[in-house]
């Protein structure tokens, strides 16, 4: 384990800096947090801040007039699908990689209510931010961590996918880091759980001619469960280019499930295809580049997109819509 | 069997849409857009673009679009620089098309009622 005395302090030459920044409650938060923030206005850095309420409020406070110079993201609604992070630090990057003095960001992915299935995407893009970045041109992330009301495998994953760790006046390497269960590979090979199979409303294979049934199905059942029309509208859109996706990559055919779990509605579509692009999804579409424009558009669609695929045992993409 | 230029060997009543037209610059559309139309609707699209400077495509008897079809009408009209007006599209084709970036990187679609 390496220390440095100035934990605010980055080498000129340093790449894409990811740090965990670990505080006990609110007041810790604020006071590291606008140092952070501090330091980098100091040094003419433009600073982006998304975080959740309330500690978007008391950093904002506690910062006054400072504040004025510091954009802030409301991580709530641009981060309730994890996916949709990196598109929004992309654009950061993209806005401030000419700029001779860097750049910064304080991104808040995980809090304490995130519900299971969504904070196991939540910390696979925690790893897919060093996929994303770690090529392109420096700046420094940092992501607070609340020891008080996070559990605690939550922040040992935390050391797991952050090569730096900040939890005070020092700021050292994780020596956890890379994880060797949080490679590309690996992350796709994550397990998902099954749906009670009480809950299944649906479950049918299909093929190129079976598109339209298939629709009709999302679209009965989804109504079914309540979801509003304009929603159901979008998840069939969504489904069908899953399916689509599957009748052409994955072999010709493919399975779909429908069902609900909690205050969600569950669509699975399963085939014998391979995605081995880690980034899938996560990258805005471009009208003179085909592909990957439906799993991005599923991303801004659904509230949560699990993405699972090996040579084994092919792809399994989940969405998740709140019904309520 | 290739019996039209457009069907790429597709029988016309498996492509699951029509294009047809109604007048000058007045298109319509109706049916389902999805994989099956993969090739012709861009081609037939393209087709009624390069015409004129602008077109109409009504979507009103449109009962759904995939994400390729939305963006074979986007790359059509950035392609062709024709002023494409959509007519009649529903929530999830103007939500999508705004999702995917396209009402930045395209200036010359209009939708209307």
């Amino acid at each position: 384990m390496t220390m440095t005395t100035a934990g605010h302090q980055r080498p000129a030459d340093a790449g894409f800096r990811h740090d965990a920044l670990l505080y006990a409650g609110p007041e810790q938060f604020v006071a590291r947090t606008a140092a952070f923030v501090r330091d980098a206005l100091e040094q003419e850095q433009p600073i982006l801040v998304a975080v959740i309420e309330p500690r978007r409020s008391l950093l904002r406070d506690e910062l006054g007039q400072d504040a004025e110079h510091v954009e802030f993201l409301d991580m709530w609604n641009l981060g309730r699908n994890p996916a949709r992070i990196i598109p929004a630090w992309q654009q950061w990057v993209e806005r401030h990689q000419g700029s001779t003095n860097g750049f910064r960001g304080i991104g808040e992915p995980i809090w304490a209510e995130r519900s299971p299935q969504a904070l196991v995407e939540c910390q696979i893009h925690e790893q897919l931010l060093n996929t994303a970045f770690d090529d392109g041109p420096p700046w420094w992330l940092l992501c607070p961590y609340d020891t008080e009301a996070l559990p605690e495998p939550v922040i040992t994953r935390a050391h797991d996918t952050h090569p730096g760790i900040l939890d005070g006046e020092a700021h050292h390497r994780s020596t956890h880091y890379p994880h060797h269960e949080l490679s590309a590979d690996s992350m796709f090979a994550m397990p998902l759980p099954d749906p009670d199979p009480a809950q299944i409303r649906s479950r049918r294979s299909f093929r190129l001619p079976d598109l339209t049934t298939l629709r009709t199905e999302v679209d009965t059942q989804a109504r079914a469960l309540g979801l509003p029309a304009t929603r159901a509208t979008d998840l069939v859109l969504v489904v069908n280019e899953l399916a689509t996706n599957s009748i052409r990559h994955g072999g010709g055919d493919g399975t779909l499930r429908l069902w609900r779990e909690h205050d969600e509605l569950v669509c699975e579509v399963r085939d014998a295809g391979l995605i081995d692009d880690p980034l899938i999804g996560r990258r805005r579409p471009r009208l003179d580049r085909p592909g990957g424009a439906g799993l991005w558009l599923s991303n801004q669609l659904c509230d949560l997109v699990q993405i699972r695929s090996t040579r084994e045992s092919g792809t399994i993409v989940r969405v998740r819509v709140a019904l309520s | 069997m290739c019996v039209h230029p457009h069907r790429l060997g597709v029988a016309p009543e498996d492509l699951g849409f029509r294009i047809w037209n109604s007048g000058e610059g007045r298109w319509h559309v109706s049916g389902q857009v999805d994989l099956r139309a993969a090739q012709a609707f861009p081609a037939m699209v393209r087709s009624a673009a390069e015409g004129s400077d602008r077109m109409c495509l009504d979507c009103s008897e449109l009962d759904f679009i995939d994400v390729a079809g939305i963006r074979a009408l986007a790359q059509v009209a950035h392609g062709t620089g024709t002023l494409m007006r959509l007519r009649g599209t529903g929530q999830t084709l103007r939500r999508s098309w705004q999702l995917l970036g396209f009402d930045s990187a395209v200036t010359n679609v209009e939708f209307c009622p």
